[in-house]
């Protein structure tokens, strides 16, 4: 959905178990348009939908997130003031039949955005 | 899941007391009279929020009392959080934040004052049941549940034609100009 024009991904690599993308945001991406105008500010959504495809490049297969436990965005990101931000994913087996998906966004030493969910196979995507 | 259980017990309930017929009386009505009870909507919600195409995720406020609002969503096929024909995760949130933005707007103008910048600084507990298809209208209620510093506790739930298909705390930072 976001890969390509909200950001592009210039590496991956692991660390401690961790796999570590990191990302260029699109300084030009249309949603600045509206987000806000005259001053562009990465919407925490959007990291969350990037988050997201990170962690289904990880497992191989469309995922939803059911249960967003808790997701804490403690700075703001934006194409202009941190363009180059790196994400970090965790995955684990959680009870049922998800993962436990633990993420965090960072720009350099400082963290922007915390993430714990529940991710499934999207049940929409294989059966429509 | 567990949610989706509880929401048709409910419901099974409600046909058992007789209170069936006034729940689909209720959906039809508010499927008919969007615009009747409707404080704004449209491009109405831009003199509240501050958000603008591509990603506005709310199109009307339907009430606003003192610490309680509902908002409305159709969802549009050209929704950028639109895949597979369904509203994904992001855009449901992105709408109950922006209904959060469009509540806060309205008090601000009520107030003789201008709307201002609000981030999401927290989400939690953030469930889904069902996501929903384009052409379904989302309804939600806001509940604020206690503000502090410039930061907003509050609960919500989206739901269509009287089905609870997503439910979340959230705390919104409103920033100082």
């Amino acid at each position: 959905m976001l890969l390509g024009n909200y950001y592009r991904v210039d590496s991956i690599r692991k660390e401690d178990g961790e796999s570590i993308f990191d990302v260029s945001l699109v300084p030009d991406c249309p949603v600045y348009d509206g987000h806000f105008p005259g001053d562009p500010v990465s919407p925490g959504v959007c990291n969350i939908q990037m988050i997201k495809e990170c962690a289904e490049s990880i497992v191989g297969m469309p995922l939803m997130l059911e249960e967003l436990v808790q997701c804490r965005l403690t700075s703001v990101v934006s194409p202009l003031t941190c363009p180059h931000i790196s994400v970090y994913i965790s995955l684990s087996e959680g009870s049922g039949a998800g993962f436990v998906l633990k993420a965090s966004l960072r720009n350099g030493d400082v963290s922007c955005m915390t993430l714990k969910a529940v991710a499934v196979q999207d049940p929409y995507i294989c059966s429509e | 899941m567990c949610r989706r259980v509880e929401v048709i017990s409910e419901r099974i309930k409600d046909m058992e007391n007789g209170n069936f017929l006034s729940e689909d009386m209720e959906y039809l009505e508010q499927q008919e009279s969007t615009g009747a009870d409707t404080l704004f909507s449209g491009k109405q919600l831009f003199d509240l929020i501050p958000q603008r195409p591509p990603i506005v995720m709310v199109d009307a406020l339907y009430s606003a009392g003192d610490s309680e609002a509902e908002t409305g969503l159709r969802i549009g096929e050209d929704n950028m959080f639109v895949a597979e024909g369904r509203l994904r995760e992001p855009g449901l949130i992105e709408h109950i934040a922006q209904s959060a933005a469009a509540y806060a707007g309205y008090s601000a103008l009520s107030g003789g004052l201008k709307p201002r910048i609000g981030y999401i600084a927290e989400i939690r507990k953030f469930r889904v049941c069902r996501l929903p298809r384009t052409g379904e209208l989302l309804r939600t209620r806001i509940r604020i549940l206690g503000e502090a510093g410039g930061l907003s506790l509050l609960s919500a739930e989206t739901s269509s034609g009287g089905e609870i298909l997503a439910s979340c705390q959230m705390k919104i930072f409103v920033r100082e100009d």
